[in-house]
């Protein structure tokens, strides 16, 4: 039988199955009515199936999930020639699912990530901040904060348009991702303004840090030849350290501030003038080992002498 | 005259105490006597000692020119040595640690005056400071000075490390000072350079050693220059060496 032929004058009332075509499937002896139900329903016993039906009055799509059961075997072809429709619609509702999921996914990252730039915005900012304050009161280990702040970006915006300064925004969030760790916090605290959560870091390793992401603006911002560039700048949290949170922001911000009054272009420090480095946090245990080697060197060079 | 430009040189150790003063000292006046003109500044800002072993007392030092009171030519003294010395102020304490604008001006004035210098000399302070850094990165070339104790290799390596990895600089010259010999100086070379190779991925140069003799407490004593001093001693003949090297390869 041909299912491919489309049978436009059904029954005013009754379900009518089509194929993927939409083409009406004849799976039932008879178009009566009665006889037609009936005979569905003997249809949808037994076998495990999904069959899409049309009523052909409403149209209306319904999906259901029947048994079928002696069928001829061109009956049968018929419902098998229906799964890949029904799949379909699976498909379908199992891809609105996932889309609703990740609309809601977005909905909720998007209150902690800065649109334009992917990076972290300042409300996830302040509850990891804390975090790692805590983090270090239980560890002792110090964490440092750097805030920094785009030069001249204004003039970027003016001559260029903001497009082109939104493409740069974006093209400093690169950068700041490449030239840091993964265990940092990166986030965009607003319009040009940067901030970088380091766990784990001291005052010394952070400048450091400042100094690389520093240069790596230059880099991207010279070709644009308006003068600018990237200020920073950079305080440490210690477990001893007596500061709240806002205090913490304050007083980094302030150092930000004063590379802004130094001329811009460079990193200054809150607390210390100058950080000194952590010399064991300089020289790992393996390079200790390999230089203490020396000592066997000299010794065996010394009994060279004696001889 | 065409202007010149000069060869900007830093030595730093890293640890204090491995003669680091006495090999830039004595550098710098081998140069002199070769003809060259050198300019040698004390950056050791925490415990500058250069006018001290030369028996010099200045009036005006670096801390005029970081705090834009003087220019260079304004605090520059000549010394017996034969090359002229910007000081550092001994002792003053505020003068150690010192923010980027300061350093910043010690450059520019430094520059000023570059052209009449075939060679300038930067003796830097011990430790890692970011002072010490800054003008590393100032540098053309940068001299490391250690001794054969353990904890001046330790702290050579580490002022390599921290140079190499904040400014990508993996040019390093070695001056082993107080070696009992060649071969025990090629071999604490030798050594250094291996762990830099094994960890950093850079070679060093061996620029040269410095041997130790009654000579060199005996100049430091009468704060005089060893070079001048006894030119014909073991150390001072080291010294020219390294200084003719200095002359013929550094551009």
């Amino acid at each position: 039988m041909d299912n491919r032929t489309k049978k436009g004058a059904g029954p005013k009332e009754g379900l009518t199955p089509l194929n993927r075509d939409e083409i009406l499937i004849p799976v039932n002896p008879s178009y009566h009515k009665e006889e037609r139900r009936k005979t569905l329903a003997e249809i949808l016993k037994g076998h495990e199936a999904d069959a899409f039906l049309f009523d052909s009055r409403t149209i209306k799509k319904k999906a259901l999930i029947a048994l079928l059961e002696d069928l001829s075997p061109q009956e049968q072809e018929a419902i098998h020639q229906l799964r890949p429709l029904t799949i379909e619609l699976e498909e379908d509702l199992l891809e609105k699912i996932i889309e609703l999921k990740e609309e809601i996914n977005q909905l909720q990252a998007m209150a902690l990530i800065d649109g334009l730039t992917g990076l972290y915005n300042n409300r996830f900012f302040s509850s990891q901040l804390e975090k790692e304050m805590a983090r270090t009161r239980r560890t002792g280990l110090p964490c440092t904060l750097l805030i920094m702040d785009l030069d001249n970006f204004k003039t970027l915006n003016d001559t260029l348009g903001h497009l082109e300064g939104n493409h740069f925004l974006v093209a400093v969030a690169g950068v700041l991702r490449e030239s840091l760790r993964t265990s940092d916090t990166i986030c965009r605290f607003g319009g040009d303004e940067f901030t970088v959560i380091m766990p784990a870091t001291n005052l010394y390793e952070a400048g450091r840090a400042a100094d690389r992401l520093i240069k790596a603006v230059q880099v991207i911002a010279e070709p644009l030849g308006l003068g600018v560039s990237l200020s920073a700048g950079a305080g440490e949290y210690t477990a001893t350290s007596s500061l709240s949170l806002n205090e913490f922001v304050q007083t980094t911000d302030s150092a930000l501030y004063e590379a802004k009054r130094c001329g811009k272009n460079r990193l200054a420090f809150s607390g210390k003038a100058e950080p000194i480095p952590d010399e064991t946090s300089m020289v790992s245990v393996e390079e200790k080992e390999a230089l203490f080697a020396l000592k066997e060197h000299l010794q065996q060079k010394g009994e060279d002498d004696d001889r | 005259m065409t202007a010149k430009v000069p060869v900007v040189t830093a030595i730093s150790s890293g640890k204090g105490g491995v003669g680091k003063t006495f090999v830039a000292i004595n550098l710098a006046a081998c140069l002199a006597q070769i003809g060259k003109k050198v300019l040698m500044v004390d950056c050791d800002l925490g415990l500058a000692n250069i006018d001290i072993m030369l028996g010099l007392n200045p009036t005006h030092t670096l801390k005029d020119i970081a705090f834009g009171n003087l220019t260079a030519k304004e605090v520059l003294l000549t010394t017996p040595g034969g090359f002229d010395l910007v000081p550092a102020s001994s002792g003053v304490k505020e003068m150690a640690q010192l923010i980027f604008e300061n350093i910043d001006r010690i450059k520019k004035a430094i520059q000023e005056i570059s052209s009449d210098y075939d060679h300038i000399i930067l003796d830097t302070g011990a430790g890692i400071s970011e002072t010490v850094l800054q003008f590393n990165l100032f540098a053309d070339h940068n001299i490391i000075v250690l001794n054969r104790e353990l904890t001046s290799l330790t702290d050579a390596y580490a002022t390599i490390k921290v140079i190499f990895q904040m400014f990508g600089k993996n040019h390093f010259e070695l001056i082993i000072n107080s070696a009992h010999n060649t071969g025990e100086a090629i071999k604490i070379f030798n050594h250094l350079d291996s762990i830099c190779h094994k960890f950093l991925g850079i070679s060093l140069s061996y620029l040269g050693h410095i041997s130790y003799d009654e000579s060199v407490p005996r100049s430091i004593m009468k704060q005089s220059i060893l070079s001048l001093a006894f030119p014909q001693s073991t150390p001072a003949q080291n010294c020219a060496a390294i200084a003719r090297k200095m002359a013929e390869e550094f551009k």
